[in-house]
Order: C-alpha cells, then sequence, then structure tokens
C-alpha cells in the first residue's frame, strides 16, 4: 500500500506537453513529487526513512517516460497499420457508396464503380492548396462565378478495419480528387483516370 | 415457521410484480390515441395564460380556437397545428412523459422550425411549420449551409468546401406540415459532429449553431414557384416555448445562395 502510494506520489511531475504528429505527448521535467517527499523528510527529527523511500520514488518518476515510449511505439504502430498515404485507410468500400450533391450548382454525375476500385489503391497524397482551392471556388475571387472545386460527397463510406476512423469524403467536380477529413486532420489525394461514368446520367 | 416463510415468500412476489407493473406503466407504454383536442387545447391555452399574466399583455390575448390536426413523430411526440383567435396559426409539440401528454413546444407564429427529439440522432430531427393560410405557401426549400472556409497554421493546410444542399418540400392542402430531416444532411451533420477536430464546419448537432452563414434556412415559395415572403405569419406575434431542444431557423432571401 504505501509502496503504491510511493509510486504514485513519484509520478508527478512538472512536464511539458505537446503534439508530435497529431499525438499528444507529455514529456516530464522536474521530479516534483520527489523533491516534496524529500522535503517533508527534511523537516522530520527521523531523517533516515528517506533512503529506504527514494529509489520507489525515482520508478515513479521514470515511469512517466516509460509511458512517453508507449505512447509514441502505438501512434507508430497505428501509422505502420493505418498509413495516412494511403487513401485505402480511410475508404475500402467502394460498392457501398452513393455520390451526393452538396452544392446546389454541381451537375449530376454517377460514379464509374469499376474506375473508382481500380484507382482506390493507385491514389497519390497531394498537398492542400487552401489559398488557391477557395480563390477558385468564392465568386469574391472568381469574377462573381461560383465553381465550388469539391462540390460532392460520398455516404456510406467505411474505413480500414480496426482503424475507428470516421471521415467526410468530399469529390472534385473534375472526379480525380479526394478531399478527406478526418479526426486526423484533413488529406488529399488525386487519381490519374477520373471516376465519372461517361455519357448520359439520369 | 414453515408457513410465515411461504408468506414472505408470496409478499415478496407480489411488491416485486406491483414494482415490475408500476415502473412498465409509467416508462414503457406507448400511448394508442392522440388525446382529445378538448384536452390539447386546454392545455395550451393554459401554457399560453402564463405568458399572458407574465407579460401582463392583456390586449393581445389569443386563445386557442382549433386544433387542426394530431401527428405523429415517432411513437411518443405529436406535432399539434393549431389556430387560435386574432388570425393566430402556431404550433405545439407534445411528449408522452411518464404516461401522460406533456406540452413540450409551443410557438405562436408558424414559421418553420427544427426539433431534435433526440440531439445525438439526426433521425430524429424533423421541420415542422403552420403558415398563415393567406400567405398562400405552396412549397417550402430547406437549406443547409456550411461557409467555404480555409486555414493554415505551420504547414497544416485545410480546406472547407462550401456547403450548399437544398431540400424542395410540397405544401399539398395543408400550410401545416412536419417533415422528417433529410437522410444525406443527418450524415454530414453526424461526420462533421465525429470529425470537425479544428472546427473546419459549424457542428449543428451542438446547439447555438447560425453563425458565420453557417446554418439551415427555409424560403417559402408561391404556386409559380417563385420566392414569396410570408408577411400573414411574420406578422403574428411569437409566443415560444420549449423544453426539448429545437433551433429557430433563418428565412432565407436570394442574396443568401450561391448561384450560377
Amino acid at each position: 500500500m504505501f509502496l503504491t502510494v510511493l509510486l504514485v506520489v513519484g509520478l508527478f511531475s512538472f512536464s511539458i506537453d505537446f503534439y508530435w504528429q497529431q499525438t499528444l505527448v507529455r514529456l516530464a521535467i522536474l521530479p516534483l513529487g520527489v523533491w516534496l517527499t524529500f522535503l517533508i523528510y527534511y523537516f522530520r527529527t527521523k531523517k533516515d526513512g528517506w533512503y529506504r523511500v527514494r529509489p520507489y520514488l525515482w520508478v515513479g518518476f521514470f515511469s512517466n517516460y516509460l509511458f512517453l515510449l508507449i505512447t509514441i511505439l502505438s501512434s507508430l504502430i497505428f501509422s505502420a497499420v493505418y498509413p495516412n498515404s494511403q487513401l485505402t485507410t480511410y475508404f475500402t468500400n467502394p460498392d457501398d457508396v452513393s455520390l451526393v450533391k452538396t452544392h446546389t450548382i454541381a451537375e449530376t454525375k454517377a460514379i464509374d464503380t469499376p474506375t473508382l476500385k481500380q484507382q482506390l489503391t493507385k491514389a497519390k497524397q497531394q498537398s492542400i492548396e487552401a489559398i488557391a482551392w477557395y480563390e477558385d471556388s468564392d465568386p469574391y475571387h472568381n469574377n462573381e462565378k461560383i465553381n465550388e472545386k469539391f462540390p460532392y460527397m460520398l455516404t456510406g463510406v467505411k474505413a480500414k478495419w480496426g482503424s475507428g476512423l470516421d471521415s467526410i469524403i468530399f469529390i472534385e467536380n473534375n472526379g480525380k480528387g479526394l478531399l478527406i477529413q478526418s479526426e486526423q486532420g484533413q488529406a488529399y489525394y488525386r487519381l490519374s483516370e477520373s471516376i465519372w461514368k461517361e455519357g448520359s446520367y439520369q | 415457521m414453515k408457513r410465515s416463510k411461504g408468506a414472505w415468500l408470496i409478499g415478496f412476489i407480489i411488491i416485486f410484480g406491483i414494482s415490475i407493473s408500476i415502473v412498465y406503466y409509467f416508462f414503457f407504454t406507448v400511448p394508442s390515441d392522440a388525446p382529445s383536442n378538448k384536452k390539447l387545447i386546454v392545455n395550451i391555452n393554459k401554457e399560453l395564460m402564463q405568458h399572458y399574466t407574465s407579460d401582463d399583455i392583456t390586449k393581445t390575448t389569443s386563445t386557442v380556437t382549433k386544433i387542426q390536426a394530431t401527428t405523429f413523430l415517432e411513437d411518443t411526440f405529436l406535432f399539434v397545428p393549431f389556430q387560435a383567435e386574432r388570425e393566430i396559426y402556431g404550433y405545439g409539440l407534445f411528449e408522452w412523459r411518464l404516461h401522460k401528454w406533456e406540452l413540450v413546444l409551443m410557438n405562436t407564429q408558424g414559421t418553420p422550425r427544427l426539433v431534435k427529439l433526440d440531439p445525438d440522432d439526426t433521425s430524429s430531427y424533423y421541420f415542422i411549420w403552420n403558415m398563415h393560410p393567406n400567405d398562400a405557401v405552396d412549397a417550402i426549400d430547406f437549406y443547409l449551409l456550411q461557409r467555404r472556409n480555409y486555414s493554415i497554421s505551420g504547414t497544416i493546410q485545410q480546406y472547407s468546401p462550401g456547403v450548399q444542399m437544398k431540400h424542395h418540400t410540397s405544401l399539398g392542402q395543408h400550410a401545416y406540415g412536419s417533415l422528417t430531416f433529410p437522410k444525406q444532411w443527418g450524415y454530414l451533420l453526424q461526420q462533421i459532429h465525429k470529425t470537425n477536430t479544428a472546427n473546419q464546419f459549424v457542428d449543428i448537432m451542438n446547439t447555438n449553431f447560425y453563425a458565420n452563414g453557417s446554418q439551415i434556412g427555409w424560403i417559402t415559395l408561391d404556386g409559380k414557384g417563385e420566392p414569396v415572403t410570408p408577411e400573414h405569419t411574420f406578422n403574428s406575434g411569437q409566443i415560444s416555448t420549449h423544453s426539448i431542444q429545437s433551433e429557430y431557423m433563418q428565412p432565407l432571401y436570394e442574396d443568401d445562395l450561391e448561384k450560377h
């Protein structure tokens, strides 16, 4: 019982929190728990007890680094199993999805499922050009013309099994780009061929 | 001794049975019918009167004279459009709570409102309205809007596409009605709710959502499909109360929408 208390008190520290690849990382710096206990023993008459408790306190403090290591490792394993660079992390079921217009100005289109299937594994992640896309889409920057670059979305999307990732997938009006928003942030993928069905649509 | 043990057991079973029935009666029974119009009118008027006395505006006092319809929304909610004195067209929403119909929302101005029977589940969202018949509203276009946006912080860029989704509904012969929330809108709202870590969009599943041009709004249309302002509906005084989550929706005008 007393040992557990010592370990927990040892854990207590001044630390710096920061984000490393979207994972919250806690780096312990000052061993406050150790110091506090030292002070308590310093002001007591029987001081030799300190040397007995000290190792447990330090074990507690260094557990902070063990937790840090576990956090980093699990984040690395997650990104190895569910790589952000691959579209198939977010999107595995091309047969089940439906296309929905998210802007009234969008033309009615239909998805060519074989092309989508074939493109899914070949998609290349590219950088998001936020300002350029905004200016191309917005009427104020575009001679009063509305030309929303991503006027469609897919519904019924399933991410890779076990990832627990939820997302919104927007489709570019040329049928060659997917903008994905998930808890991990946004990612943009380009396809070499358009997923639009050619010819007439109902 | 044996006999008293048996008595204890029987007593226990009876008490257990009674408590089960009480719990069942208050929490698990589903109403078979709507209450009588008379009862509904009494209930709504009671609510109305509370407001009149507290605001002391007896000159404008109006009481409900007619229940226009009673429509079930799911098993335990009742949408009740009503007509009141001084040409007021409004609506009430009743919920089946503890084996009683309770008024959980009331509005004496029949402009469209979004009610969230279960705020966490968009499939339980409904639009309700009761327009003044003289406004000759033939149809309502509902719009889901999200303002186009971008953000750059360090090397991370984000772009939020502009969203402008439309759902058209014809009113038919009645100026009142209710409509289930469009499924595709529900999908988008749920996904925004789950993935919106950097506030790219406005999370409409949470309250106070109509900010920055991101909102749900409506336009009323006349017989020719042209936008028409529902003057009579707007002119009736508004007394509105609610104890369940519901959202006021802005009337929209041509300028609010993006067109070619």
